[in-house]
């Protein structure tokens, strides 16, 4: 884990130095907007766990010149349920079986340059360094079981951009990490490593715990890459309002299989500095 | 260009979309024999006390499974699966459905057999004046009446179990301490591993546990070793921890912790039998079940999972004792500390 922490921050270094650029040209970026989950996670249910939520926001920092680097975030939560919650007694007594929570959060940093040019459109590649981190609460009546899922990744990306007018823009992009440092929960979701993990009682430590289990793996164990596509409009100088299409694959295959995408579409404003 | 991008993005997201659901593994159906099958074969191939606990699964599928037909009702369906799963009568298997009672395996939990014999509003008057207590009774202590013995009873096993040190600090002066597990829910162990350390003066090996990792009988991963290691001022007193059959799970394996020590005795009724780890699933029908995917074996080397912790002291409240505000069992604890 220490090597790998190390090689991230060093490959970090070594582009930021190589990308100190003169004449900055910046942008941030505030979107929102409906997602739609589909996930099956087999050490927590044979089920594919479904459900659509607005609660998707995503900030975007790219700064552009020579090269081009973009530092996202982005955080979904869902609560998908095999029913709708209903009322059960125990012992007469009224309780409620809740819907599952899912709470991801992806951080991405991006640094590429332009490979092709012309006056009305670029392609631009590079690679990625990728976080995605995400929170499972499975709920089931009574009882519930918490489940993780953080690959750290290390790829290429490509991102093509056309500026149709002086006033519409649009972009596709792909990110395909290749390399990554994987944590996931045992087979059956639990085992003693596991509550050895939880056993510090603090928040902090045990993400750390769980992140220092995980393993190195490439695309023979973990399959994953973001897809999307822009629609900018220019409103003024500074202000670009926007609508995108974002598509988040991941299939990982041990200790039991997890197939997850998120389809989302979100409205962007984005201010240029 | 516009319209190629248009044609790009369509076929893109189609043919994610369509070759992503085909990777999907296939999902159990909605229908009672489907969810009977879904549940049956769950249980034969994760469940770990089948030996513990005498059960064929073989057998009960084939008295169980001819009981259900596509015509079956939910209620019909609620009954047969709780049958089959009373069979285990496991105190962590239970099965949750809409409007209904939730069923669980063990038939006292179920029934709520001796249920009453606890009591914490009697077991409060027991406690001087100023006791302290946690919020929906999380916890309880204070030192009992007329007596230099301190008591403090604990709910589930979790962050009520930080009390521990408060109570030992504040008496530290008593000639000995009761530990009260009875009607003990469970909870996460580790808690109380992490707050016993003043209770010994040495690392004791507690016991050590395997957990499924694979859909074979024997897929198991490897034993694990839990230990409880000295941590802070030592507290070498007499030390009475109280049981009763309601004493499950984490529960249970903080009992398991006590009893490693040599200045702690056992008093009360068997504990439950049902402390490996439980974890949820759900059926295609929204239904829920609990199940057992571990095994435990004490530091003796005995599984005694289906079995219970049987007290040094064995001493049982009765329902004539209780209506006349008698906790023999506490009652024979605080003499035990005399």
């Amino acid at each position: 884990m220490k090597q790998i922490i190390g090689l991230f921050i060093g490959l970090f270094m070594i582009i930021n130095c190589y990308s100190q650029d003169a004449d900055d040209k910046n942008s941030l970026s505030l979107s929102f907007g409906p997602g739609y989950i589909m996930r099956q996670d087999v050490s927590f249910s044979p089920f594919i766990n479904s459900d659509l939520s607005f609660l998707n926001v995503g900030l975007d920092y790219t700064h552009q010149v020579k090269t081009f680097q973009k530092v996202s975030l982005r955080f979904g939560s869902f609560n998908p349920m095999v029913s709708k919650p209903y009322e059960f007694t125990v012992h007469g007594e009224n309780e409620t079986a809740y819907p599952h929570n899912f709470s991801l959060i992806d951080i991405d940093y991006l640094i590429g340059k332009a490979i092709i040019e012309t006056e009305k459109s670029k392609l631009i590649v590079g690679g990625v360094l990728s976080a995605d981190i995400q929170a499972l609460n499975y709920v089931y009546g009574r009882i519930s079981s918490f489940g993780y899922y953080s690959a750290f990744g290390l790829g290429v990306f490509g991102r093509h951009s056309v500026e149709i007018n002086d006033k519409h823009r649009i972009s596709a992009s792909l990110q395909l990490p290749f390399l990554a440092w994987l944590s996931r929960p045992p087979y059956m979701g639990i085992d003693d490593e596991f509550i050895e993990n939880i056993s510090s009682h603090s928040g902090f430590k045990t993400l750390m715990a769980f992140i220092s289990d995980g393993e190195l793996v490439t695309w023979n164990r973990l399959q994953t890459f973001d897809a999307a596509m822009t629609y900018m409009y220019s409103i003024n100088e500074k202000l670009d309002l926007g609508a995108g299409y974002l598509f988040e694959f991941v299939h990982a295959n041990q200790p039991q299989d997890l197939i997850s995408f998120r389809n989302s579409i979100n409205i962007s404003l984005t201010f240029r500095f | 260009m516009k319209k190629g991008y248009k044609v790009i993005a369509f076929t893109l997201m189609s043919s994610l979309i369509v070759a992503c659901e085909e990777m999907f593994i296939e999902q159990p159906a909605d229908n009672p024999e489907a969810v009977f099958e879904n549940l049956w074969t769950s249980f034969h191939e994760e469940y770990a006390a089948f030996e513990e606990r005498n059960v064929d699964w073989n057998a009960e599928y084939i008295i169980y499974r001819p009981m259900v037909n596509p015509n079956t009702s939910d209620g019909e369906l609620f009954e047969i699966i709780s049958q089959m799963l009373g069979k285990l009568d496991d105190g962590h298997v239970s099965l949750t459905a809409p409007g209904r009672d939730i069923f669980f395996s063990n038939r006292i939990r179920n029934e709520l057999i001796d249920d009453e014999l606890f009591s914490i509003p009697l077991v409060e008057t027991y406690l001087e004046p100023g006791f302290k207590k946690g919020e929906e009774n999380s916890y309880v202590y204070g030192k009992i009446n007329n007596e230099n013995v301190a008591y403090i009873y604990f709910d589930y096993v979790g962050e009520n179990f930080y009390k521990l040190e408060d109570f030992l600090n504040n008496y530290n002066d008593v000639t000995g301490y009761i530990i009260d597990m009875r009607h003990n829910q469970g909870g996460d162990f580790t808690y109380c591993f992490s707050e016993i350390g003043r209770l010994t003066n040495q690392t004791r090996y507690v016991f050590r546990s395997k957990t499924k990792n694979g859909k074979e009988p024997d897929d198991y991963t490897d034993w694990y070793e839990w230990h409880i290691k000295a941590n802070g001022e030592y507290v070498n007193k007499p030390i009475v921890v109280l049981t009763d059959r309601y004493t499950i799970s984490a529960g249970e394996r903080s009992v398991m912790a006590f009893k490693t020590l040599p200045n702690v005795t056992l008093m009360g009724d068997t504990t439950n039998g049902a402390h490996s780890t439980m974890i949820g699933k759900e059926l295609a029908n929204g239904w829920f079940y609990s199940i057992v995917p571990q095994k435990v074996e004490l530091f003796d080397g005995k599984s005694y999972e289906g079995i219970g912790l049987a007290p040094d002291i064995y001493s049982k409240n009765t329902i004539s004792e209780i209506n006349t505000r008698i906790d023999m069992t506490l009652q024979r604890a605080i003499d035990e500390l005399k």
